[in-house]
């Protein structure tokens, strides 16, 4: 007798229990054919009634009955309790989301962040100079006296005889090193300008500058800086090679070439068939340098670099026409 | 610079394939390529067996050619053709110089295959009179281009300026020497001088010894003009060159192999048996040999004859003493020319010429006699006549050179190598430098005459490390200590801003420096308006890019009309970039940084479950507000009045804090915005960074927590219409009493049926705070009563019932 009854109770709270955490309909259907299915549970339970002795039966019947009651009505009321549920919070959720407006930084100055903080984090300090510049800072301070052929290297905008716009950010090498003694660490990011225009060439461009000038710097030291650079920002595995070359500011000067970020090395028409890119200009900074600001190039010796951040943000991104940069198309400028 | 690997061999062996040469090369230092140039494809030499008449073309005949193995059927026009001849056959398919592909075709009913060519057609001479005949020893049916010799590699230079002894196919032999370890054989030169002693008979005097250190002068009689002959008329091609006549062409030549730039002149129209080297004279006119009249002025170095000048020295010769079909007899003029002066007259004339380029940048001054003679000999050979005893050499300004010391510790101190003297040494020597050791670890090095780059120690390091080979350099880096430690980019005021109107939808332009001076005057700015005072550029590229921005506005301006104009409507941009202000007795201007900004078309994007409608003021005062907020600048008030002459007066505003000006925001005058032509209304901005910099505060102090429950109250007044909203806000502030925490202006109501007339209600909510403990209702509402009597005492406002 007893064991009817507790069987009982065991199987109402079980369900119970599993009809509290239902949280679909089909759980509840399932848990309906187990426990009050023709062959669930308590159908089957109930079915032993017969079995139990004559004057226990009726109160047996009763409480089974009431237990069937309980759990149907439960069952009940967490199905519609689930129907609402679902029908309160039934949205479409293809529905497009309401947009967050957010800009976009300019590409020129989302590169420009990326070199300087490969650069920061070596150490070097981020300065900044005059965009309009004195010829003698831009050439004859730079070894690039009047009248020389090195001049033609680069087109430049005048103002009047003493005054132009900066061609390179070099002029921030000497401004640098006059202001106090080695070591010297910098680098230094900014607008220059050049008499020129076309795909490749714009009027205006970004360029960033370093230098670094301290006791027993050597050509090595710039193939190590330039390279973890390189790869830095275009890969680990991102091959370059040095290759000599002439500023009139430094000797020995070597031009930085990596390999074609589109063909690999293969030869294509974004690196004239070479398969090398230049991407910039390097070397040890000429002792006729370090006569205009007074330095001792026996004691010190150093290297400066200056790279043009649209070269490197048309490579990294695929830019064809660096005209696209200055036309501030909102649909160029949100692609980045 | 462009040199055959042909013309190189003559002075240097090497087995290299023309690219590997041109990579070796390049890794030295000198950028080329190289390339096969001069083929001509299809073009073979033919055999005219046949000529017959052409049936319906009197001057056409119809010819049978063979070539090699093959018959070929060709019509031809040439009054020269004859059977028994060669002559080039171009078959079917060839591609020739001048363009054009051939194809067999018909000519009056008669199919031709393929053509005999004329040097002209075959861009190899002058001549289209007729077909080229050929030499008869060639043989049939092979490529005339290679029977000929008429192709080569070609490596194309880009030399930099310092390396003035590469202009020249010498040069780069011994740079091609040191690649390979191999010597270079320089020819000797021996004229045969059967003409009269130039002694005597002519003169050459330098007036001017500072800017021509060096005349050498050579006489060559009883020429006769004509063309080179193919193979120098070839090469001259080859490399860039126009072949003019023989005379001509040698002097080319010989400049091109020896870097020396020569003249010839006529030496029956040089006046008075004499050449003098002197300045022009100011306001003189000249007609150089491109036929252009050139303006004087007393810096440019002139040769002269005895009466007038006959060239600009080193730049060009003279029409009136120019090589023509006529000349008899020539005079060759190898001189040595200041670079600087040359630089300048070249530049001052607008001329670039290859002399000039080559002067400027150096030549051998120990060059001038081996050049002078080298151009004799092959005129001689070429032009006939004959090569008069002796040369004119003035020479007043011998330039010694010094031997330039080299130390082997210097060497690997700034190379970051451990390379021994014997290596240093044989770096050196390979690029043909004399190299003696005078003690221990230090040589003495002497550069050739012709590498005027090498005059210092550094110059020298550069060479071994070329030669070395920067591959070769290890690659380390810099040990030092960590005293120095740069800035972060991050944090800093210009990346603050980016990042903050970013997030503000604004996305980031940058425009030109450079500005249109027509922009003020669309602006509308009055005559005397500062912003008018601008930088001019002198040498612009373009007249919209004349002066210097004296304001970002234009710019912002140009850019939103370009997005405009391309259906792009819905516009936030900003512009963070520096003005160049001039200063008054100062060379260079300053250079503030300013922030500036534009809002254009709809406020929120078209989508579902947004309302949109244009942008307004208040947009963009919120976005100001919000940047302000963010750089934690303190107090900032907004002031309708004295703000510029291109916004709307009704919709403008100067942003001060304390008395410090920070920018100003408005809607774009509607006329403004006509000129601009711009379809939409803008709303636009400008702010000093320098000024935002001062007040940014970068790191906020901490205020402690509430610890007492606030109480809450909303105040409706009506005051006249003409009080300014935020003169309320910050009376209430001030007058509020100390409980006062926050003010909160959040409703307007302007509605003249149902207000007295010229009223405005506002409400208000206050949230009232003590430190102390909580605050009863009495106590606020008597703060609130007391708030009420001020305001009706300053503003007659009156509690909105």
């Amino acid at each position: 007798m007893s064991d009817f009854f507790e069987e009982l109770e065991r199987i109402r709270k079980e369900a119970t229990a599993s009809i509290e955490l239902a949280a679909s309909p089909e759980e509840i259907e399932a848990l309906r054919v187990k426990y009050l299915g023709r062959k669930g549970m308590v159908s089957l339970l109930l079915r032993t009634i017969r079995d139990l002795p004559e004057k226990e039966r009726p109160k047996a019947g009763e409480i089974g009955n009431r237990v069937r009651q309980e759990l149907e009505g439960r069952l009940e009321q967490k199905s519609s309790d689930l129907q609402e549920r679902v029908q309160r919070r039934t949205v479409d959720v293809t529905l497009p989301g309401r947009p967050i407006p957010r800009g976009r930084k300019h590409l020129i100055t989302q590169t420009l962040e990326d070199i300087l903080s490969i650069f920061c984090s070596m150490g070097y300090k981020v300065v900044s100079g005059p965009e309009v510049e004195l010829d003698y800072y831009n050439f004859e301070a730079l070894n690039i006296p009047k009248d020389h052929p090195a001049r033609d290297m680069q087109d430049t905008f005048y103002i009047s005889d003493q005054v132009v716009l900066r061609t390179h950010t070099s002029p921030m090498q000497v401004r640098t090193m006059e202001k106090g003694p080695p070591p010297v660490q910098i680098v230094c990011p900014g607008k220059v300008y050049r008499h020129d225009s076309d795909p490749t060439h714009s009027p205006m461009f970004h360029q960033v500058e370093g230098l670094l000038v301290d006791k027993g710097i050597t050509l090595a030291d710039l193939k190590g800086t330039l390279t973890a650079f390189v790869q830095r920002i275009f890969g680990a595995s991102t091959s370059l090679r040095f290759r000599p070359s002439f500023f009139p500011f430094t000797e020995p000067s070597a031009e930085v070439d990596i390999q074609c970020v589109l063909c690999t090395g293969e030869g294509c028409a974004l690196c004239g068939g070479t398969g090398w890119l230049e991407i910039l200009g390097s070397g040890m900074v000429d002792p006729a340098v370090y006569g205009f600001v007074g330095y001792d190039p026996e004691k010190y010796s150093g290297f400066a670099f200056g790279l043009g951040v649209e070269r490197i943000a048309m490579l990294r991104h695929g830019v064809d026409d660096i005209r696209l940069f200055y036309e501030n198309d909102v649909r160029f400028l949100q692609q980045f | 610079m462009k040199a055959t690997l042909g013309w190189i061999r003559e002075f240097v062996p090497f087995d290299l394939e023309a690219s590997e040469l041109a990579e070796a090369l390049t890794h030295r230092g000198l950028e080329c390529r190289a390339s096969l140039e001069g083929v001509l494809e299809g073009v073979v030499v033919g055999e005219v067996l046949e000529v017959g008449p052409h049936p319906r073309a009197d001057r056409l005949r119809i010819c049978k050619v063979r070539a090699g193995e093959e018959l070929f059927s060709v019509v031809c026009a040439a009054p020269n053709v004859q059977a028994g001849i060669k002559a080039p056959l171009a078959r079917p398919g060839a591609r020739l110089p001048i363009g054009g592909q051939v194809q067999a075709v018909e000519i009056r009913g008669v199919s031709s295959e393929g053509m005999l060519c004329s040097q002209a057609e075959l861009e190899l001479g002058e001549d289209a009179s007729g077909i080229w005949i050929l030499p008869d020893n060639l043989v049939s049916g092979n490529r005339l281009d290679v029977e000929l010799g008429l192709s080569d590699w070609v490596l194309s230079f880009e030399l930099t300026p310092n390396r003035a002894d590469c202009l020249s196919v010498l040069g780069i032999a011994f740079e091609v020497g040191a690649v390979v370890d191999a010597r270079v054989r320089i020819p000797r030169i021996e004229p045969e001088e059967r003409g009269a002693p130039i002694l005597g008979r002519f003169e050459v005097e330098i007036r001017d010894p500072e800017l021509c250190p060096r005349y050498v002068a050579r006489m060559v009689e009883g020429v006769e003009i004509r063309p080179s002959p193919l193979w120098m008329r070839r090469r001259l091609q080859l490399v860039g060159l126009r072949p003019i006549n023989n005379v001509v062409d040698v002097t080319n030549y010989v400049m091109w192999e020896m870097g020396q730039p020569l003249h010839a002149f006529d030496l029956d129209l040089l006046e008075g048996g004499r050449i003098a080297v002197q300045r022009a004279r100011a306001g003189e006119r000249f007609v150089s040999l491109d036929g252009q009249t050139r303006d004087l002025s007393p810096e440019m170095l002139m040769i002269w004859d005895g009466r007038r000048p006959v060239a600009v020295a080193g730049v060009m010769g003279g029409e009136n003493s120019e090589v023509r079909s006529e000349t008899r007899n020539v005079l060759i003029e190898s001189a040595y020319f200041d670079p600087m002066s040359i630089r300048r007259t070249a530049k001052a004339l607008g001329m670039n010429t290859e002399a000039s380029r080559r002067f400027e940048r150096g030549v051998d001054p120990e060059g001038c006699p081996r050049a002078a003679a080298r151009a004799a000999q092959l005129m001689a050979e070429l032009a006939g006549g004959w090569i008069s005893e002796g040369e004119l050499d003035v020479y007043p300004r011998p330039q010694p050179r010094a031997a330039v010391p080299l130390r082997v510790s210097r060497v690997n101190g700034l190379l970051g190598t451990s390379l021994g003297a014997s290596e240093v040494r044989h770096c050196l020597e390979l690029l043909s430098l004399e190299v003696e050791e005078s003690s221990q670890g230090v040589f003495m090095v002497k550069p050739p005459t012709r590498r005027v780059d090498l005059t210092r120690e550094i110059d020298l390091v550069e060479e071994v490390a070329r030669v070395w080979g920067f591959h070769k350099i290890p690659t380390t880096l810099p040990t030092r200590s960590l005293a120095l430690v740069g800035n972060g980019v991050e944090g800093d005021l210009e990346s603050r801003v980016r990042e903050i109107l970013v997030g503000f939808g604004f996305s980031e332009v940058i425009t030109f420096s450079f500005v249109d001076p027509g922009a003020w005057d669309r602006m509308g700015l009055p005559l005397d308006d500062p912003m008018r005072k601008a930088l001019e550029l002198r040498n612009p590229l373009r007249q919209d890019q004349g002066i210097m921005r004296t304001s970002l506005v234009p710019g912002i301006l140009d850019a939103v009309h370009g997005n405009l104009h391309r259906r792009n409507s819905n516009l936030r941009l900003f512009e963070l970039g520096r003005v160049f202000l001039p200063r008054e007795g100062e060379p260079l201007p300053l250079e503030p940084r300013r922030l500036a900004g534009a809002m254009v078309g709809q406020r929120t994007p078209l989508h579902w479950a947004l309302s949109s409608s244009p942008v307004d003021f208040f947009d963009l005062k919120g976005v100001l507000e919000g940047l302000c907020s963010e750089l934690r600048i303190q107090a900032v008030r907004f002031l309708g009045k004295g703000c510029p002459s291109f916004l709307s007066p009704g919709a403008a505003a100067r942003l001060v804090s304390g008395e410090k000006e920070l920018g100003w925001l408005g809607e774009l005058d509607p006329e403004v915005q006509q000129r601009w032509d711009l379809e939409s209304p803008v709303l636009i901005f400008e702010m000093d960074l320098e000024a935002l910099a001062g007040l940014s505060i970068s790191v906020p102090r901490f205020s402690p927590l509430p610890r007492f429950p606030e109480v809450v109250r909303d105040l409706s007044i009506l005051v006249g219409e003409e009080v300014p909203a935020g003169q309320l806000l910050e009376f209430i502030r001030e007058n509020g009493g100390s409980w006062l925490e926050t003010v909160v202006l959040y409703d307007l109501f302007q509605d003249p049926d149902r207000l007295p007339p010229g009223t405005k209600s506002l409400t208000f909510r206050i949230w009232y705070r003590s430190q102390e403990g909580s605050l009863t209702d009495e106590a606020v509402n008597l703060e609130q009563e007391r708030l009420l009597e001020a305001l009706a005492r300053a503003y007659r406002a009156r509690l909105r019932t």
